[in-house]
């Protein structure tokens, strides 16, 4: 059964990375077509008059949203093939492409609906095509063992398209027919590419640093530097706040690039919250539930389980520090440079973004409880769950929040609700704090 | 201070439906080698992350070095070393990185029978963990287990990926241990014939109920046999394999 | 000197005291001679200490060998005949399996014993002439 196979690869990994990507994906657009466009979209969308707005916006998720669907098919179907034993497990091929198959459909075809709904029918099968084109695309962008001349000119290709998205609607709506047909084409020899005999055989070979995603990073993490040894042997002593060191001394090993990655995306994420919407400040959440700063779990350190539930604590406590201190920290440096922020009616004073910060503070704990029983293993069979679900509390949380004490709360004096959200802080941290020593005490840690 | 190492008194664990350990009491003596025999999933992991605290038991207690387990604190942690069935290592260190990194946790750990355990077991201190053959990885986790001169040493499986001479040195090295330290082993193996001339004790697991806990010399005079046809027996699939000799042996007896 | 067999159904303690008698009896040991302590032979046999120190304890229990602390244990003195005696229980432990092999075969005493007669100067004569 083709489905099963791959939608088993693509649930374990793939899931955390999926809520990121349709948050782009349908996000995205608007940032490249131009905000001011948003509530034209919003218009036409609730109307059904056709609109050259929502045909912008519907081509260019046409772009976005099967090329996010594509990159997660490729991290799914190419960690296995990455490996030797892929290659006798029966009748991989037809498996893997019918799935592929299953999971480009309805990433297109959103398009595609959105596309004939802005403008016609015709369009829309276009649209359609299109879709299947960019998710193969991306299928052949994100493998290493293909032959990176082609995997050049399609990244090229999306680039450029994204970067001048006013002459791919122009060529799409002027030259309709010609486009579908090449990109239908292309999209079935791509597709029908990704699983051929001989490029399967070169994914065994490909050495393991060649690898795409989560894999590479991990393993370049092990064999690239790492020269440094005995800073530690001073630092390491009974103390929560040592043990605390000793956990971003590991982490940082384990996770190095990935981490710096994860606060250059806070920074990032601080600057789009404070331009453009305070409510995009909550997607912190899901990087709290990804990894931070704690000790390895089933390891027998000298620690009671009461030292342990503070050393988690501390770490949970320095994360959420960092993570919102270094979102502040650039929304900080863009009100200092002058860079100008989106308008009030749509964005809100500056101060709301504040609040929106220190509300992610406070949340915080809640999408930390994901990592409660350890970092997240990305090859872990189990208690995948978890690094979703509390993400998602913690986020709808936030924005419930966000709601009364934002949006809605306009007869409270703001001076008020700042120390409404400070009193928050308190309470939350003291609640994750007898969570913690709880859980403990009284849960199995292994 | 305690006659047992440590005790467990009618420990049931259970995970959802299953039961992987059911109503075990056991205690085991310090200054003994015990092997800790069962088959797959028969419950040895599990009893073992009990000693340490790791897992709580559903119903009755683990006494581990005189202190209940679940609140085992630095001091009791410290005197004990495990060696884990899964690796547990810092793959991106190299192997000297890794055993200064530990050695830090530890105010007893001995630089010199460091220095000694790491020739004896020939490992290379420079190449990186994550790198190291199944076999050496193992070796590894047995230095950063051992070279705090623990009073309990608790281990996983620690010779499934050794070949026959590594599982000789490394089981010298157990007992050049116990020599000179006052020091309690676990040893969880399915390499019976390789643990039965070092261990003086037996713990047998079958499906989380414990089927033997007695010296092995008892065992020996009470079956007359070796440990591994007493594995077989005592866990009834004894009757199987009699079944094949008898049937092999017949046309002679019939003659 | 001693081979032990830890894979066999004889616990390895036994095999040790039984080693150790069979070289007293045979005159291999004698009064007095210096055994090996727990240490070296647990180390050279890769044994459990405990296990050489439980045959020791035994040994010592009968007098066969003396422990003193302080000092290697040796083998213990003993008369004539308590040698004697020593030599004929080993050889009675030797013969106990030949003789419930001879009466489960349904062979006579009197064939039995003209057989054993047999295999003895079989033996020596076959011991001259390598001389």
């Amino acid at each position: 059964m083709g489905l099963g196979t791959f939608f088993r690869l693509l649930f374990r990994s793939v899931m955390l990375f999926m809520l990121f990507a349709l948050f782009w994906a349908v996000v995205g657009p608007s940032l490249v077509i131009g905000m001011e466009y948003g509530n034209q979209v919003i218009d036409a969308f609730r109307t059904g008059e056709p609109s050259v707005a929502l045909l912008h916006y519907a081509l260019i998720l046409g772009i976005m949203l099967p090329a996010a669907f594509g990159l997660m098919a490729a991290t799914a179907s190419l960690e296995l093939q990455f490996t030797r034993m892929s290659w006798m497990l029966p009748d991989l091929a037809r498996r893997l492409t019918t799935g592929i198959g299953l999971f480009a459909l309805p990433a297109a075809g959103v398009a595609a609906w959105l596309t004939a709904r802005a403008s016609e029918p015709g369009l829309g099968v276009a649209a359609f095509a299109l879709g299947l084109f960019w998710f193969a695309a991306l299928l052949h962008v994100a493998d290493a063992a293909a032959d990176p001349r082609g995997r050049l000119v399609l990244a090229g290709l999306l680039v450029a398209f994204l970067i001048r998205p006013d002459a791919y609607v122009a060529i799409v709506t002027s030259q309709t027919l010609i486009v579908a047909a090449i990109a239908l084409a292309g999209a079935v020899a791509l597709i029908r590419h990704h699983t051929n005999a001989d490029l399967r055989r070169r994914r065994m070979a490909v050495p393991s640093s060649f690898q795409s995603g989560y894999a590479r990073t991990q393993l370049h993490w092990q064999y690239s530097g790492g020269e440094r040894g005995s800073w530690t042997r001073s630092m390491v002593g009974a103390s929560p706040s040592t043990w605390a060191a000793s956990a971003t001394y590991e982490m940082l090993g384990i996770f190095r690039y990935g981490w710096a990655a994860m606060l250059a995306g806070n920074a990032v994420v601080g600057a789009t919250g404070y331009l453009l919407s305070p409510s995009i400040i909550l997607i912190l959440c899901f990087n709290l539930g990804l990894s931070g700063i704690q000790l390895r779990a089933g390891v027998l350190y000298p620690l009671s389980r009461q030292q342990r539930a503070r050393v988690q604590f501390l770490g949970n406590f320095l994360d959420v520090a960092l993570m919102t201190g270094i979102a502040g920290m650039s929304a900080a440096a863009l009100a200092a440079l002058g860079v100008p922020r989106a308008t009030e009616a749509t964005n809100g004073p500056p101060f709301e973004f504040w609040m929106a910060l220190a509300l992610v503070f406070a949340i915080g704990p809640i999408a930390q409880w994901a990592r409660v029983r350890g970092p997240l293993a990305i090859d872990a069979a189990q208690h995948l769950g978890r690094h979703v679900v509390f993400p998602i509390a913690g986020w709808a949380a936030a924005l419930l929040a966000m709601m009364f004490l934002i949006n809605d709360a306009t007869a409270i004096a703001t001076a008020d609700r700042f120390l409404i959200i400070a009193g928050l802080i308190v309470l939350m941290q003291t609640l994750h704090f007898l969570g913690l020593r709880w859980f403990y005490a009284r849960r199995d840690l292994a | 201070m305690s006659a047992n190492a440590f005790e467990l008194r009618g420990v049931t664990k259970t995970f959802g439906a299953t039961t992987a350990l059911a109503d075990v009491s056991i205690a085991v003596p310090r200054r003994s080698i015990v092997g800790l025999l069962g088959r797959n999933g028969s419950g040895k992991t599990t009893l073992l992350h009990h000693v340490t605290g790791l897992v709580l038991p559903t119903s009755g207690s683990c006494i581990t070095l005189g202190a209940d387990a679940c609140t085992l604190g630095a001091e009791e942690l410290s005197r004990i070393g495990v060696v884990n069935q899964r690796d547990t290592l810092l793959g991106w260190m190299r192997v000297h990185q890794l055993l200064s990194y530990v050695s830090t946790f530890y105010r007893t750990w001995d630089q010199a029978l460091q220095a000694e355990l790491v020739r004896t077991l020939d490992i290379d201190v420079d190449a990186r963990v994550g790198a190291l053959s199944p076999g050496n990885a193992q070796k590894v986790g047995l230095v950063v287990a051992t070279c705090h001169h623990p009073e309990l040493l608790l281990l996983d499986e620690p010779l499934s990926d050794l070949d026959p001479f590594a599982r000789r040195e490394v089981l010298g090295m157990l007992l050049g241990r116990f020599r000179s330290d006052d020091i309690t082993i676990v040893i969880s193996s399915h390499m019976i014939q390789d643990i039965e001339r070092v261990i003086d004790r037996v713990i047998l697991l079958e499906q989380g109920r414990v089927v033997a806990d007695a010296e092995l010399d008892a065992l020996k005079e009470a079956h007359g046999k070796n440990l591994e046809q007493i594995f077989l027996e005592l866990v009834g699939r004894e009757k199987d394999v009699t079944l094949a000799h008898s049937g092999a042996g017949e046309p002679a007896g019939r003659a | 000197m001693i081979v032990i067999d830890p894979n066999s159904g004889v616990p390895v303690y036994r095999q040790l005291v039984e080693q150790v008698r069979f070289l007293i009896a045979s005159g291999r040991l004698a009064g007095g001679d210096e055994l090996p302590s727990t240490r070296t032979l647990s180390e050279q046999l890769g044994l459990n200490p405990m296990t050489v120190s439980k045959a020791y304890g035994l040994l010592e229990q009968d007098g066969v060998v003396q422990r003193r602390p302080g000092l290697p244990i040796i083998v213990a003195a003993t008369t004539r005949e308590a040698a004697d005696g020593a030599r004929l229980e080993q050889l009675r432990g030797l013969l106990g399996p030949a003789v419930t092999g001879t009466r489960q075969l349904g062979i006579s005493t009197t064939r039995a014993v003209a057989e054993f007669r047999q295999l003895l100067a079989d033996q020596t004569a076959e011991e001259e002439h390598d001389r």
